[in-house]
């Protein structure tokens, strides 16, 4: 599913204030509305724990509310605090904490909620504080952030007073491991974003950062995981990854602009923002309408109310600096590639071997070395010379006119290829137009000298690619369609797909953004010892040699895009 | 001197429109149906919904069936 079109909102700060916050507004009525439905003691057996859950991210809406905003809590917010403190106090709950010590989190948070709204509970304290103590609850083994879950918790609970023990967990999380944006499940997106909720205290502390990691580093990361989410209409992490930038001290950016678009473009008249497909179990199919209703959008309006909560939060720190984009040098694998291609070409027929030694030829030009083509070109020039035009026209004008740009420069002659382009040349100047899936044809001719540009009929216009305008202070929005293209090809190992998007991406200007230099990053990792792209993980000879081929192929055209684009070669 | 090869209209614009310098077949897809089965139980990331709420449901229905 793609998300329909968003429009950036170019409005003066006051008006976007004022609807960011009827946001936050319409999503916490939603809430309160439906806070009965936070109640454990309402719920069926089997919902019990869904109850519990919804209750303390709702809670905790709440205590951050009194934390970030001074004003008194009233209204919505006053109303849901009425119901988690009920809620809390019914020993059916409260003495739970003692009971179900892996699920510490799921009643520490209520209390921590409370104490930040400041309705302590002490006997409600006292429990959390002997499961705690009690050498299970707070010591089984945690992935990295449940662990920063737990000490963020105990932290606002008052029983951890220094929340800096959080520091020494960070570089063992996805956030600071440099992840591929290409590779993150939904959950992966989870794990990072949880992270910087509970290291920065919502925006509240400044981590000390593990060597290496820089805050602009998290942002950029943040950025490239809100273009995927916002591709996959996933508003739930759309607002989570948006908090995130708040809670990174990024207050007003075009990808902070463009994740409030996309919350207000989703949000129901009624405050509810609901959660993306397949957010339940599919056993919720079964549920009754209202409690599904319910079910599947509480968490996404929870997290849209934060983000109007703490956009509005006067404490923020300073956005962090840019990070410098790190550069990969691709132009050792390029060469390697190049020359595997162009040896593994003169072993098949022509048909496979011309693109291959044409790509070999790109790949080549892209790094200055076109001798390393040469001996391909010039068996294929030779093994062509009388090709019949069917053959040319089969290939078609990328392949063929690239591979005679190749031959023009290393000054080699091919009858049968010359002949027919002069030929194409002279019926597309008898043309008085041609449509513009063939207009990047027609240059072609032109560029290689058989078609005059007189001659040519109207030709639409070629947008023009303006390197590096995407990256930098641009207001263009990273193709969305591209962006998830990579990701399904990264999945399904599909290298030709990612290779091609990649191309598109390199020349639309888009080459240092996260999205393509990670998705570079993994084709890159993809070359084998010897030269050639692609695991195929196939015991059969044949098979393996066709696929490597193949996408060894298209791994050089796209490096080799990459490596005329940018500094990277 | 051989004959101009024969391009009509069609065949010119069939051939402008064509590009295949990048190979978008896809080889070995039985293979990588087979990875993408790792997801599965590549659970390191373990979210409530399988790490607290599962054993919590666990003790919930110890809790439902004592009380029935």
């Amino acid at each position: 599913m793609t998300a329909g079109r968003i429009t950036v909102s170019t409005e003066r700060p006051g008006a976007r204030s004022s609807r960011r916050r009827a946001v936050e507004d319409r999503a916490v009525a939603w809430l309160a509305a439906r806070r009965a439905m936070l109640d454990p003691r309402g719920a069926r057996p089997d919902r019990v724990l869904f109850a519990r859950k919804a209750l303390i991210e709702t809670a905790f809406l709440a205590g951050l509310r009194a934390r970030l905003d001074d004003a008194p809590l009233t209204g919505d917010y006053a109303a849901i605090l009425e119901q988690v403190e009920d809620a809390a106090r019914q020993p059916s709950y409260r003495e739970m904490t003692a009971r179900d010590e892996t699920a510490l989190l799921l009643y520490a948070g209520t209390y921590a909620a409370l104490r930040l709204c400041g309705r302590d509970a002490p006997e409600f304290g006292r429990v959390i504080r002997q499961a705690v103590a009690g050498g299970y609850a707070a010591a089984f083994e945690r992935v990295p952030y449940r662990q920063l879950d737990l000490l963020h918790t105990l932290y606002l609970c008052g029983i951890e007073h220094d929340p800096s023990s959080m520091d020494a967990v960070l570089p063992f999380t996805l956030l600071c491991r440099r992840p591929n944006v290409l590779k993150l499940t939904d959950r992966d997106v989870y794990a990072v974003t949880h992270t910087l909720f509970y290291a920065t205290d919502f925006g509240l502390r400044e981590p000390a950062w593990p060597s290496g990691f820089c805050p602009g580093e998290g942002v950029e990361l943040l950025e490239a995981l809100l273009v995927l989410a916002e591709a996959r209409a996933n508003a739930d992490l759309v607002g989570e990854l948006l908090c995130c930038l708040y809670c990174l001290g990024v207050a007003d950016s075009h990808a902070t602009d463009r994740a409030w678009s996309f919350l207000e473009s989703v949000q129901e008249d009624n405050g509810r923002v609901a959660g993306p497909e397949g957010i339940l179990h599919p056993e919720a199919e079964a549920m009754e309408a209202d409690f599904r209703h319910w079910a599947e959008g509480y968490h996404t309006t929870v997290v849209a109310a934060l983000a109007g909560l703490l956009e509005r939060s006067p404490r923020r720190g300073e956005p962090p600096s840019p990070p410098t984009a790190e550069s990969v040098p691709l132009g050792p694998h390029l060469q390697r590639a190049v020359t595997w291609l162009c040896d593994a070409s003169l072993a098949e027929d022509h048909r496979a071997g011309l693109p291959g030694v044409t790509a070999a030829a790109l790949g080549a030009s892209a790094l200055r070395e076109r001798g390393l083509a040469r001996p391909g070109l010039a068996h294929y020039a030779a093994q062509l010379a009388d090709a019949a035009p069917s053959f040319w026209q089969e290939q078609g004008a990328e392949v063929a006119g690239e591979f005679a740009l190749a031959l023009h420069q290393a000054d080699i002659c091919c009858p049968s290829l010359d002949a027919y382009l002069r030929a194409t040349a002279e019926v597309v100047a008898s043309l008085d137009d041609v449509p513009a899936d063939a207009a990047a044809g027609v240059r072609r001719l032109v560029g290689l000298g058989v078609l005059r540009p007189g001659a040519a009929p109207a030709v639409p216009r070629q947008a023009p690619a303006v390197p590096g305008r995407a990256q930098t202070g641009g207001r263009h929005a990273f193709p969305f369609q591209d962006a998830v293209s990579l990701c399904e090809a990264r999945e399904s190992y599909h290298l030709g797909q990612l290779a091609a998007t990649v191309r598109v991406l390199v020349k639309g200007g888009w080459g240092l953004h996260r999205i393509t230099r990670d998705a570079v990053a993994f084709l890159v990792a993809q070359q084998d010892a010897e030269g050639a792209f692609g695991y195929p993980a196939s015991d059969d000879p044949a098979a393996r040699g066709k696929a490597r081929y193949s996408w060894t192929r298209s791994a050089v055209v796209a490096l080799a895009a990459a490596v005329e684009s940018g500094p990277a070669g | 001197m051989p004959c101009p090869p024969s391009v009509d209209a069609r065949k010119a614009l069939d051939f402008l429109r064509t590009s295949g310098l990048v190979d978008l077949s896809v080889p070995l897809e039985r293979v990588v149906g087979q990875v993408s089965q790792l997801d599965d139980v590549a659970g390191y990331v373990l979210a409530w919904e399988r790490y607290v709420l599962v054993v919590a449901n666990e003790v919930a229905d110890a809790e439902a069936s004592t009380d029935s």
